[in-house]
């Protein structure tokens, strides 16, 4: 019906990751896909939930239908920057310093409870997010594309942890939440052995250049001015309206539209719409707006409550 | 709780709030009508049952003014008004579907909150609108924030009006005040008939039930004693044979201006009664503006009291022969020549007159034939036939004061001596609180005035002869303000007596404030004027000018306003006309999500609507489209006139 639907294939592809994902990590299955479209528009994914949820699991799942490198890694509060991103040994045999990379060197990192590491560990981190390259010892290394970081954050301890600054949750694209599994899917997990079995038996879909064909193809995907107004109404909104502490940055803005254009093309279309946007907003401005009154986050349905007041432009 | 829930209930709960103070004035079947419109939107809430179409909606409509049109004629007046918006906004909530039509339900239960202060400024009611507008300015933020919490909207309900109280205290105190009330209209519902015209055996007996208030009175200095508390109203000259009549050409007198003891200044805030009678203290002496003294010292006001009227009354409570004498005057047409019927009556009274000689003798001997025979005082005195005098004086010997005033002027008039039937009210309820006194309906008496040449009119109650204690103890049970019965005051009247006067208090202040009181607020802080009527109407006009030139001018730099472009006054119309048959895109629904809507409520719609959205969003989202698109897209939803039922 529509016209345009360039991507055909895309919607199918799209859909059997989303099921064979969903066949491990059970009940799961809107997450995966905002983890997917995360992947896909070059993000990184901040989940926010207790320990035992399954956040490892979908980090590995994910990286295994991609086909890509995985790592994972717990922070704790003696970790050093080294000790993610590797360090020069001196090597007596060949008389030189050899370099040894840290588990950075992947293609998904899974960085878990990235608040109890320090905030210079975690700046480590930041820097090769943003910058999909590590410096160490005065050398800068390429990490090797596609790079995607899934950090995740116990959102109950807070003693002896180091709380992610604003400006540095910025940099995760998404945030979202795990939850608990639903009756119906905790009794598979109850009934089953365990994840390891169906991780094994999983094929993958695509390889790294798979990956990066579609992130160049999320690129592509056009955002009329239709669209941008739509975006920049919003901005506006959380800048004046009062409602919030701080309205979402030009980066937020960013990043709305590369969510934005991702989830356009996972559904099969060259074009974003506004519906794209309202789908993106709790997931890519949740976790960089707070109330203006009391400084707390909002719900996610809150926060579209909020953001619904501004209109669609026709 | 679905999106009409949620709607619908805050505005249905906020029009039952505005109109529940109108249920004792408004026609019973508006009432019904109301609440069974509204009882049927919150029925339908949990069984679904459809809303009444357009046709119906109509018809509904030309009923309901139908009925208006039966009920108040063309009369216009308050009533009729209150009913219009009572009637419109009992069926304003079938059209609710979209946001407009909600915000003016609301806007119109605004108006219906307004309009009880055509019948009545007290304080209650003023307490029960700040309610009332409480009430409807949360539903109004409710159906602007359907989604979350309640108590956040009441917050912010609370803190907007908050906000408005000193705009309001502004505006009441300096707002152009217009002399004569905006509305000029009658006090709805409220005027009674108090005193009828003709006064028959059983005309004041039947009032004896009414608890509803006459008048008030506060008076200047000292109260006058129980025994002087005659209210002066009517006087009745002419007998008929069964029943009394007032003068018929009521002669003006010029009021006596006159200083020195015994004046007794008061002031009375009389209730509309729909007549031009104005009480006072028997007997007044000067006529307030507005009013006239008749030869009768009866006053007259130039226009039928149809709203509360207060207004200074002079009277002298002692009136000595000197005063009288030269006051005091027998009009020609007082003639004794009655019907030619109660025979026995007439006979008694010649038998009662043998052997004496003088006025006074006369009075004193049918008195004592009151009080010797048997006669009873009753609320209640059976009802007599056409020989009316006869049957009381011989037969029944129960009667109220009527009965007793009338007879005793009766038997005077037979013995040729002038005499004449006054009606008023007799006593009144002191409120401690207030230092007035309540003048009821049931407290409404008559009494006898003789003439002689000596001492011109002098009063004579015959009531008294056969109950004495009326001075003290009003018919209803509640004593006249002397002796020692006020300790008997239960807890619950005395309640109700500081109620009264905390609101008689409010009420003077507040209806009191008028244009003068204005001007001289204004002139004391340092604005003296001299505005007339016409300034003031100069001034509202400008005011207006510039309110409306301000709206005309925010109207044109509305954003988006700026001519706008065939695709989005297209889409616009497409969703118009959608919105039309119920399915109104709200602000933030995308026109996938919208489509979505559309093909899940009306499959029959789905193609069309799909194949506008697609060329829409090819348009407006696509990278690229082809040029005659537009022209293709306007041409198509020219051509969309959906029709309200799915075609079977």
């Amino acid at each position: 019906m529509i016209q345009g639907n360039l991507y055909p294939m895309m919607t199918q592809l799209f859909e059997k990751i989303v099921h064979q994902v969903g066949s491990v990590v059970l009940g799961k299955e809107p997450q995966i896909r905002l983890a997917l479209a995360c992947i896909f528009a070059r993000g990184h994914l901040l989940i926010e939930d207790l320990p035992g949820i399954g956040k490892t699991t979908l980090a590995k799942v994910l990286a295994r239908c991609m086909g890509l490198k995985f790592q994972r890694m717990q922070f704790t509060s003696d970790l050093l920057p080294g000790d993610i991103l590797g360090m020069s040994v001196f090597d007596q045999h060949a008389a030189t310093f050899t370099f040894h990379p840290g588990p950075i060197f992947t293609q998904v990192f899974l960085a878990d409870e990235i608040n109890r590491a320090t905030p210079k560990s975690q700046s480590a981190l930041l820097e090769a997010m943003e910058e999909e390259q590590v410096t160490i010892e005065g050398e800068t290394r390429a990490l090797e594309a596609p790079f995607f970081v899934i950090a995740t954050q116990n959102p109950l301890e807070q003693a002896g942890t180091f709380p992610l600054p604003e400006s540095q949750m910025d940099r995760f694209l998404m945030r979202i939440h795990l939850g608990y599994p639903d009756r119906k899917a905790e009794k598979e997990i109850l009934r089953g052995t365990g994840a390891e079995p169906a991780l094994a038996a999983l094929q993958p879909f695509m390889d790294k250049t798979g990956v990066l064909k579609i992130q160049a193809a999320v690129e592509q995907v056009h955002v009329s001015d239709t669209f941008l107004a739509y975006l920049q109404d919003i901005l506006e909104f959380t800048r004046t309206s009062g409602t919030f502490q701080f309205g979402l940055s030009p980066r937020a803005g960013l990043s709305l539209s590369r969510a934005a254009r991702a989830w356009a093309y996972l559904h099969g279309r060259d074009h974003t719409l506004p519906e794209d946007l309202q789908q993106m907003l709790p997931w890519v401005a949740g976790h960089r707006l707070r109330s203006g009154t009391d400084l707390t986050e909002f719900s996610k349905d809150r926060l579209m409550d909020i953001l619904k007041k501004v209109p669609v432009p026709v | 709780m679905n999106r009409d829930t949620r709607h619908a209930l805050p505005i249905i709960f906020a029009l039952v709030v505005a109109i529940a103070p109108h249920t004792p004035g408004l026609p019973a079947w508006i009432i019904v009508w109301c609440f069974f419109m509204w009882g049927y939107m919150l029925v339908r809430l949990k069984t679904g049952w459809p809303l009444p179409g357009a046709i119906l909606r109509h018809i509904l409509a030309v009923a309901g003014i139908t009925g208006l049109l039966v009920t108040f004629s063309v009369r216009i007046e308050a009533d009729a008004f209150v009913g219009l918006m009572a009637v419109m906004a009992a069926i304003k909530p079938f059209e609710m579907a979209t946001h407009r039509h909600r915000m003016i339900t609301l806007l119109l239960t605004y108006f219906i909150i307004i309009t009880s202060l055509f019948r009545s400024e007290s304080l209650w009611i003023i307490l029960y609108l700040f309610f009332s507008v409480f009430v409807t300015t949360a539903a109004l933020i409710r159906i602007n924030r359907p989604e979350g919490r309640l108590m956040p909207s009441v917050f912010l309900t609370a803190r907007i009006l908050a906000q408005a109280i000193p705009l309001m205290v502004l505006l009441f105190l300096v707002f152009p005040r217009l002399q004569h009330g905006l509305f000029s209209m009658e006090t709805p519902g409220t005027g009674r008939s108090g005193f009828s015209e003709k006064l028959g055996f059983g005309s004041i007996s039947r009032m004896t039930l009414d608890q509803s208030l006459a008048f008030r009175v506060a008076f200047d200095g000292a109260l006058p004693p129980p025994d002087a508390l005659y209210w002066r109203g009517v006087v009745f000259e002419r007998f008929d044979g069964t029943q009394w009549l007032p003068t018929d050409n009521p002669v003006e007198i010029s009021s006596v201006q006159e200083n020195g003891p015994g004046l007794v200044p008061h002031t009375i805030t009389l209730e509309p009664h729909k007549s031009r009678r104005l009480f006072a203290l028997d007997r007044p002496v000067a006529a307030p503006p507005g009013a006239e003294l008749t030869a009768g010292h009866i006053l007259v006001s130039r226009q039928r009291v149809t709203r509360k009227k207060t207004y200074q009354a002079v009277s002298r409570i002692r009136t000595t022969a000197d005063d009288n004498r030269k006051t005091d005057t027998l009009s020609s047409d007082l003639v004794f020549t009655q019907p030619n019927n109660n025979p026995k009556a007439r006979l008694l009274a010649r038998s009662l007159a043998e052997g004496t000689a003088d006025a006074h003798g006369k009075i004193q001997q049918i008195l004592a034939y009151f009080t010797e025979n048997d006669f009873t005082y009753t609320l209640t005195p059976p009802r007599l036939g056409d020989h009316p005098m006869d049957e009381f004086l011989l037969e029944t010997r129960q009667g109220y004061c009527e009965h007793y005033a009338g007879a005793l002027a009766f038997l005077l008039n037979v013995q040729e001596i002038p005499a004449r039937v006054v009606g008023g009210y007799l006593g009144g309820e002191l409120n401690p609180y207030g230092n007035y006194l309540s003048i009821r309906q049931s407290f409404a008496h008559a009494w006898v005035e003789v003439y002689t040449s000596d001492r011109g009119w002098v009063r004579i109650d015959p009531t008294l002869a056969v109950a004495p204690d009326r001075l003290e103890q009003n018919p209803d049970g509640s004593f006249s303000y002397s002796g020692t019965t006020r300790d008997a005051i239960s807890v619950f009247k005395k309640m109700g007596f500081l109620l009264e006067a905390v609101n008689l208090a409010w009420e003077a202040w507040f209806t009191g404030y008028s244009f003068s009181e204005q001007k001289a607020l204004l002139q004391r802080l340092g604005f003296g004027t001299s505005w007339g009527t016409g300034t003031v109407f100069f001034l509202l006009l400008t005011l207006s000018v510039m309110v409306v030139a301000v709206f005309f001018w925010m109207f044109l730099h509305r954003s988006g306003v700026t001519k706008k472009d065939p695709v989005t006054a297209g889409y616009a119309l497409f969703c118009k006309r959608l919105a039309r048959i119920g399915l109104a895109r709200s602000p933030d629904q995308g026109p996938m999500a919208f489509l979505l809507t559309v093909q899940e409520k009306r499959p029959d719609l789905g193609p069309e609507a799909a194949a506008i959205t697609d060329m829409y969003i090819r348009i407006r989202f696509h990278r690229t489209c082809p040029d005659n698109l537009t022209k293709q897209f306007i041409d198509q939803i020219k051509q969309f006139t959906p029709a309200r039922q799915a075609e079977q």
